[in-house]
Order: structure tokens, then sequence, then C-alpha cells
């Protein structure tokens, strides 16, 4: 996050604030943070399953 | 019960988000292997992968995220590193993909920076490029390489929907977000607001007017970068009219 950001952010009256975890986020009260490591790992299962993408041998 | 991976399949971390490439792996079930990042006294990056990666699908969990510059660079390196040992495949795993920002020239004189940054990952013998909301989704067709590209609202629309917010407006902070706000818009089921913008400089924004109604609705807003959060909540109230319900913000930590 940008330096600020979680003050700005924090401070802002929002009601919810929904994020991902694309990057390293510390968790606050105010934040809901959405992991995307099972989807990524949907991606890599569907890009390896049945030789779509990529042939392992 | 989820397909089992071939076994030469590798999950391997960078240093940008060792707890992202370790939750991977774990849904994945496969063993995470993870790279020795270090610094010369000069600032020069070396890295070191120890794992037999020979003939192996490798995929390299490595957000450029900031340092940018510093994540990036591993980055190649580890590609490099990967591919000098035998890899099979290499696929980069880049959530928060650096530079994506700046995939056009503004002004005679820049350059552009995002096909650099492509050329280089490509150059070095990336493979394929896993990526999360590619900022400017246009460069795209100018990665070397091909990518898969994953939406955030695949990930957000369960939670917002389990909201049951009532009068909803999804509302974009800037033009340029508009096709993914349309997007949610669509999935909700929800009317759309843009705020029209300037940008007196790098970083900054000034809200102008909400094109669209927002008034006593709760509002969605919609952004994929948190860098400029000082303005999101700046949504400008016609005179002689009541302001915007209860804000919610999604987005996409950068």
């Amino acid at each position: 996050m940008a330096p600020g950001a979680a003050d700005r952010l924090g401070a802002a009256q929002f009601g919810n604030v929904l994020t991902s975890d694309s990057i390293p986020v510390s968790a606050e009260r105010w934040l809901e943070i959405v992991p995307i490591a099972p989807l990524v790992a949907r991606t890599v299962r569907y890009l390896c399953g049945e030789g779509r993408q990529f042939d392992l041998g | 019960m989820p397909p089992v991976l071939p076994s030469a399949v590798q999950v391997l971390a960078g240093d940008a988000h060792p707890v992202l490439a370790e939750n991977l792996a774990h849904e994945l079930m496969v063993p995470l292997a993870s790279a020795e990042v270090a610094a010369f006294a000069d600032g020069e990056i070396r890295v070191h992968v120890s794992q037999d990666v020979r003939d192996a699908a490798v995929f390299i969990v490595q957000p450029t995220c900031a340092p940018v510059n510093d994540h990036l660079m591993v980055l190649a390196l580890l590609v490099d590193a990967v591919r000098a040992a035998g890899a099979a495949r290499v696929t980069g795993i880049v959530p928060y993909f650096g530079y994506a920002r700046q995939e056009q020239r503004s002004r005679p004189g820049d350059p552009r920076s995002a096909q650099v940054v492509s050329q280089l990952l490509g150059g070095v013998g990336l493979d394929h490029l896993i990526t999360l909301d590619l900022h400017a989704p246009t460069l795209e067709s100018a990665l070397p390489m091909p990518a898969t590209l994953l939406r955030a609202e695949e990930l957000f629309l369960p939670r917002i929907k389990s909201w049951a917010s009532r009068d909803l407006v999804v509302v974009t902070p800037d033009a340029g977000g508009l096709k993914r706000a349309q997007r949610l818009a669509l999935a909700l089921d929800a009317p759309l607001a843009v705020i029209t913008k300037s940008r007196p400089g790098p970083d900054t924004a000034t809200s102008l007017q909400v094109l669209g109604e927002v008034e006593n609705r709760a509002c969605l807003v919609v952004d994929d970068m948190a860098v400029p959060a000082a303005r999101w909540f700046v949504l400008p109230t016609p005179p002689g009219r009541r302001g915007p319900g209860k804000f919610t913000l999604s987005l996409r930590m950068r």
C-alpha cells in the first residue's frame, strides 16, 4: 500500500472497505481482506489440467 | 476433491509476498520452494534457487509491488535462474504488475514503461503471466507471452451480495475504471455513477463532479489502486441536494 493510504482509508467514512491480498496487507479493524490464493490455485489447476496449456510430459 | 497436479509442478516464493506463495502451495497441496534473495553492498541483488526444478513447471509468486524496482528485478533474476536450471515452463504469478499504469505515453518524451517491463520479463524467459486486474487491460496485447488476466470481482461479488445493500449504486472514481465498474454494476443489477476528475500531477487527483444518481444511495466505490486514496471519499454534492448515503469501498491494495 502506498505510504499514507492506510491512514487515509481508515479515517474515511466508509461503511465497509473490501480488498484482496494481492500484495501484503496488514489486518485492520476496518478492513475486510479476501484471499486470492483460491482463485490463483484454480487458475494453476486449469493451466496444468488435461494439457490445456502445459505439456508436462 | 480437486484433481491432483502433476508432480512436476512447483511453487517458488520470491521475496515480495511469501504469505501468498505459502497459501497457494497449501491450496495446490504442493511443497513450497523459497529462493534466497540478498543484496551486495552496492545494492546489486543476488538470488539463488536451491530446489531442483529440472523439467518442472515452475510458478513464481512475486507481485511487483513496492519497492517495485527491487521486486521486479528479483522476479527477472528468478525467472532466469529457474530457466538456466532446466525448468520446462516458467509462469509468473504477479497479481500486482508494477508499471502497468504507464502503458502509453502521455506526452512526448515519455517512455512506454509497461512495455519495457513486459519485454524484460519475456527476454529472461517468462513463458506465461498470471495477473489480477491488469490496470490497463490493453497492455495484454503488448505482452510477449500469453497472459491469464484474473478479475477481482470474482472474489468480491459474493461478499458484496451478502451485504444485501438496498439502493446500491456502483461508483467508479475515474473514467479509466468504467468497464470494471460496469461489469460489477451488471452483476449486482445496480446503476452506475462516474466521478470525473483531473490529474494535476502523479498520484494526485481532483474530483470535479459526479455523473449519475448517488443521492441518499449506498455507494459502492470501486478502484484498483490504493495510491490515490485521499480522493475516494470526496464525492461532491450538488448545491441544494443531499449527499450520498453509506459508502462502501472495494479495491485491490497495491
